[in-house]
Parts: C-alpha cells; structure tokens; sequence
C-alpha cells in the first residue's frame, strides 16, 4: 500500500505542469533569507528561537535537530564568547557567503569532496550538504541509481564499488559551535511540516453534477477556477491504483522523473527513503504510451473533451502526464505552457493548491518581461514559510484548495499556481484548447520569442501555421467565427464608453453656450 | 593595468557604431578611488545595471560601492571589457526566425566561435596567473557583490581547479587552517571516507 509520511500534522485531520523554471533539479544555491543581517538578527532571535522550536513542527520522523548540529547564527548570540568553527574551519574562505562556498565545492567530484571532508569539521559540514551529491547522482548516473538513504550513500555505493557504504554509521559526525543560516534552513525546510495555516483557507468554488454548459458558461469562458467533484467515479484507476496494483502492472518501466529516467520500483524506493526540500517528482508525458492500460483506467472528465490541439494527432505537443510523488514534492509558481488551461484529477493523496489570476504575479515571484524565464529561486516549503503570510492582507487573495482523492481542479489558461503533495500522491493532469481559449492560443503561438516559450513539441517555430491549418481543415470557418465574436464584444465595449463620453460633451457645448 | 582615476574619457575600444556617444559611468569604491568605466562595461555589472534601471536621473553622479575596493574594482572593469571584445568577435544571431538562423549559420560563424573560445582560454589563464588567493578570493566577493555572474563563474571554476586533486595537508595549507579533528575523530573520519582515499597518491 502506498506509504503514508504524510505533511499533515497528526492533531489535525485531514499532474502535471511543467516547472518553467530551467535547472528546476540542479538545486540552485540561493535562498531568499530574512535573516542575513547582522543587527536584525539580534532582535530576531527569539522569534527565530520560536519558529525553530515552537512555530514550526518537525515532520514526526524527523531527527530533532541537524544531523552534524548546525545551529542558526542566532545561537551564535546568545553565547558570548563562542567561536564559530564554520569559520575557523574554512580558513580563507570564511569571508565568502556559505552560497559562494557551496557554489565551489559543487564544481567538485565526489573523491575530492571526501578528500575536503576530511580537511577540517566545518568542510566536512559542507561537503555532507546533500544537493551536492545529488547532483553528482543525476548528472554522472542518469543510466539508472539505487537510492540508498541519502544522496552521499547513493553515489558512493554506485561508484565505489569496493567499499562497504554499510560499514559506516549512518549518523556521521556531529559538530560543535558550527552556525550558518543557510546550512540550517536547507535542514528546516527539508524535515518542516506544513503548518495548519497554510492549510486553512479554502476559498475555491466546488461543484458536482453540474451540466457541461453550465461549466463552460460559469468558469472556462469568464476563466475562474473551480473544484469538481464526482466526475471520477467512474475511473477504474480511482479503484485500482496503489502501490502494489501499479508495481506488478509496471514496476520496471522507466519513467520521466525530472531531468532523469527512472525504473517505478526504483522510484518507490527513492520516495519512501527521502526526506529533503526539494523531492523528485515523477512526471512522464508518455505514460500511457509505455503502459497502454494505465491510459484505458481513466478518461477524459465530460467538461474537458473539447481538445482542439487533438487535430494535430501525433505532433501535437504533450499533453498528459502521470504523476506521482512523496509529501513535499510540488511545482512551485509558474503558468502552464501554450496559454493551454488545464485539469488535475488526484487518483491517490491529497494536493494543496494556490492559484493567482493572470494579472496578479504572487510575491516573491519574477518572471522575466517576455515571460519565458519565471524566476522562483525559493523552495516550495520555503515560499509558504517567507511568502505565504505576506498574502493574507492583499486585496486580491489567492485561491486556495485541498483537492483530494476523487476531485478535480480546472486551472483556467493564465493563472499562475502552485502544488504541494501533502501526502504521497498520485494524480493526472491534461493541458487543452477548446473554442473558449483557441485564440489566446494561436496569439501565443505567433509571438516572435514562440520559439522558446512553445513548449512540448520538437518542431516549435511552425506550430503555429500547422495548428491554424490543421483547424481550419477540421472545422473550417471556426476562427474567423471566434475572432468575429471577439471583435462584436471589443465593438460592445468601446461603445459604452463613447457612450458616456458623447454625454459629457453635449453637457460641455450646452454650457459654453 | 591599473585604472586609476581617468583625466578625460577613456575612448570606449568597444563601441563601433558611430553617433552612439561613448558614455561613461562614474564608481566609487570603498578606498574613495574614482573610477570611468564606458557604460557598455558597466552595465556587465548586474547591480550597477539595476541602479541605472531605476534611477534614471543620476547618471552624472559617481555610484558609491561601498563594498569593493580600488584593486578589485580595477581587475573586474578589466575583465569584463575583455569580456566583451572578445564576445563581439561572434557575429549575434540576427534573425528571429530559428530555421533561417541556422541555414545562415555557416562555416565563418563556426570559425569565429572557435576563435573567441580560444581567445578566452588563454585570457582567463593568463587574469590569474599571479593573483595569491587572498586576491582571488577579494575578486569572488566584488564579483558576487557585482552580480557579474560570468565572472563569478570564472572565478569559483579556478577556486575549484585550484583545490582540487590536492592532498589533506596541501588543503590545509591553501586554506590557511589546522585541523580541527581530535585523533579518534580523525580515525572515524578516514573509515568513513575511506572510499575517496583508494589509490590516491599522498603528494
């Protein structure tokens, strides 16, 4: 059965999008901190105190503090007098930034890490940090890895074949007087809970039974997102699959996980061993053409059959995928591909969603001016921690949802959201154009830059022109119908404002005379 | 190849397109050294572009830098301006259209790149070829804090290539330090790495 290491605390009871961000799994050495002056840290001491120990809970199989006991520089305060051997160890390099320092040691192989480690406490400190090691695993062993409790253990038992990697302690080192914010948040954020809070809001429209046309009238043509229920019941999936069902079916079929292929019973083995910020999500675009009867399990909900880019047959761009991940994994903030709106149907688990609509960009977020590059340096734990609060005294709040076992989301085309599996979960999701959207789409598709925003197909420059031709072949007259239509609501639009205009002015000449 | 402060303009080597003004932008370092670096240069700077980008009005005015001093500031402008000759000796990619960009691409282009490669090879092992690693290490931090991210780059891969392949002891030694392990520490460590250490020479 599926394992339940779940976010959500015990006293409480309770797809895919692409990340558009590139080296979405090449984890990035920055880190939005709060906390990186000197003087403020003082005064935050002891809310920082608090939130280690009070404000924030620990994931129940959590180690109570870090592994090798790397303290917050906060610590470093309250005692007078004490050395930080971060900086002791690091000897010259202590002056650079603990990203500087990790930026190094990642352009390091992994026998001259183990060489470092040895060097001082505090280099062994850094080169234990596992985002390093987990590079090295995905970059040099993407033919295929047997997780091994951590990513270290991984790469060192692939590629050190005469060591016994069981004959060393798990535990390793602890070291003392060692303080570094960075060190020590990338520990929090691995083993954090999802606080109750972020959990509380659920402010999304639900609905069941309702008729299609009451949907497209109600929600995809004014594009407002909404929670289905009861449109799965029909769904063998929704019956069949767990854990055991979907090992025997295709436990050793390669699946898209990331920026590597992995076998699913490797996969279940990484998920259940894994505890750090940024989990590996399993997100295969191909999955019903590896495993045929995973695609005959499911089938489209009656709101979303409308799929115009299915007139492209094979070379239309991907549009499906399967995915499964641990607690904690997610997409963090970006909006889907192709200017697409999307369905996300949860078959096992539960997701937290956050969604913004398309003029409203969520704080800490920085997509570039053409929108090709979004920017979310932060984890996703990391923007609930740093971010999350930040909206409740906006005007314009977001959406907010559980969606769990059974239920359906519809992301309208545009908004951005964001992702967390609270507990192990396996869903599916489908990006698609129907004729509400199929505009939007086929501007997208003209920009000048579509040749790096169009995404999904090999063939990116013409996708444009084949996707015009190919509806006006199956449903010819359709877009001048749908641009007519645009153009009739613009006219209806403007009028009303002349309208008003004309008024003041006939005002205006009846008094200057 | 000290910039010190300039009497007049320096006459930008880099711009070529006439009527385009050689404009320069005023730093000032943390040691009050006044730099007049030519605005292609300074806007490599991340930091100093974004100070531009908002304050539009003070380009008179000399950009205080509070952390870089004089020496570091004087090698980074003279990085980034051979930076951006040698990137100019690439012809850009003019066309939007992605298929007509490389049926134009021909063998010239190849050359060129070719060129420019070598060219920053041997300009990159010659920028630090006498800095001890106190330098190199004050150039990391104005790097960083100039948000100059090739330059960064450059920087951390000569770090990298300098620590690298390097017995315990050198290490220690480049790094200025004393061992920090007490001797039963020091026995559990080299268990625990005892993978890293298989058929390595002790130099």
């Amino acid at each position: 059965m599926l394992s339940c290491r779940s976010l959500l605390s015990q006293t409480k009871n309770k797809k895919r999008k692409k990340s558009r961000s590139k080296n979405k799994n090449k984890n990035s050495n920055t880190r939005v901190s709060k906390k990186h002056n000197l003087v403020s840290k003082k005064q935050n001491y002891e809310e920082e105190e608090e939130d280690c120990e009070e404000r924030f809970n620990l994931k129940t199989s959590a180690a109570p503090s870090h592994t090798h006991g790397v303290q917050p520089l906060g610590n470093l305060y309250i005692n007078p007098g004490s050395v930080n051997s971060r900086n002791t160890g690091l000897g010259n390099l202590q002056t650079l930034t603990d990203e500087l320092v990790l930026d190094i040691l990642g352009l390091l192989g992994g026998t001259h890490l183990g060489v470092l480690a040895t060097v001082s406490k505090s280099f062994y400190v850094f080169t234990n940090h596992e985002p390093l090691w987990r590079n090295l695993v995905l970059e040099n062993l993407n033919a295929g890895f047997l997780y091994n409790g951590s990513w270290k253990s991984t790469y060192v038992a692939a590629c050190y074949l005469s060591f016994d990697v069981s004959s060393v302690g798990v535990s390793g080192l602890r070291v003392r007087d060692f303080y570094s914010d960075y060190l020590f948040q990338s520990w929090l954020c691995a083993n954090l809970e999802m606080k109750p809070e972020w959990l509380q809001r659920d402010n999304i429209i639900r609905r069941k039974g309702i008729s299609v046309e009451d949907f497209v009238l109600n929600f995809e043509e004014p594009n407002k997102p909404v929670l289905l229920e009861g449109c799965l019941d029909n769904w063998v999936a929704l019956q069949n699959w767990d854990r055991d069902y979907l090992l025997q079916l295709c436990g050793d079929v390669q699946f898209a996980v990331g920026p590597v292929d992995m076998k699913l019973q490797e996969y279940f083995r990484y998920a259940d061993q894994v505890r750090e910020e940024r989990p590996l999500y399993l997100f295969d675009p191909k999955f019903a053409e590896k495993v045929p009867k995973l695609g005959s399990e499911y089938e489209v909900p009656v709101y979303f059959r409308e799929d115009l880019f299915g007139v492209l047959g094979n070379e239309r761009p991907d549009y499906r995928w399967i995915i499964m991940g641990p607690a904690g994994s997610g997409s963090s903030f970006h909006i889907d591909p192709n200017s697409t709106s999307a369905w996300n149907a949860v078959i096992r688990g539960s997701k937290k969603w956050i969604l913004f609509p398309p003029d409203v960009v969520p704080p800490g977020v920085h997509p570039s001016p053409d929108g090709a590059e979004v920017a979310c340096p932060v984890s996703i734990i990391e923007w609930f921690m740093n971010f999350y609060g930040a909206t409740k005294n906006w005007e314009k709040k977001p959406i907010e949802c559980i969606c769990k076992a059974g239920e359906v989301i519809f992301v309208p085309n545009g908004w951005w959201h964001l992702v967390i599996n609270l507990e192990e979960s396996i869903a599916i999701t489908q990006n698609y154009v129907s004729r509400r959207n199929l505009l939007n789409v086929l501007d997208f598709l003209k920009r000048p830059n579509a040749n790096t925003l169009v995404s999904g197909t090999r063939d990116r420059v013409n996708l444009h022109d084949k996707f015009k031709n190919a509806i006006e072949t199956s449903f010819p007259g359709t877009i001048d119908q749908l641009v007519q239509k645009a153009e009739e609501k613009k006219a209806q639009q403007k009028q009303s404002f002349w309208d008003s205009v004309t008024d003041s002015k006939v005002g205006a000449f009846k008094f200057s005379f | 190849m000290a910039n010190g402060e300039n009497q007049n303009p320096n006459p930008n080597p880099i711009e070529a397109t006439p009527g385009a003004a050689a404009r320069t932008i005023t730093l000032k370092t943390a040691d009050g050294e006044i730099f007049e670096v030519e605005e292609a240069v300074a806007m490599e700077f991340g930091t100093v572009k974004s100070f531009f980008e908002d304050d539009a009005v003070s380009a008179t005015k000399p950009m205080p830098l509070p952390n870089v001093s004089g020496s570091a500031l004087s090698r980074v402008i003279t990085y980034c301006r051979r930076s951006l000759e040698i990137r100019s000796m690439i012809p850009p990619a003019t066309s939007e259209d992605a298929t007509a960009a490389e049926a134009v691409q021909g063998e010239g282009d190849l050359e060129a790149e070719k060129a420019a490669k070598q060219e920053r090879k041997e300009f990159e092992a010659e920028f630090l070829k006498d800095e001890s690693n106190e330098d190199v290490k004050e150039l990391i931090l104005a790097a960083n804090y100039l948000n100059i991210k090739e330059l960064l780059d450059f920087l951390c891969r000569s770090v990298a290539l300098r620590i690298q392949n390097k017995s315990v002891e050198y290490a220690r030694k480049f790094f200025g330090i004393e061992g920090d392990y007490t001797p039963e520490e020091e026995a559990q460590i080299r268990q625990e790495y005892a993978w890293a250490f298989e058929g390595v020479d002790e130099d």
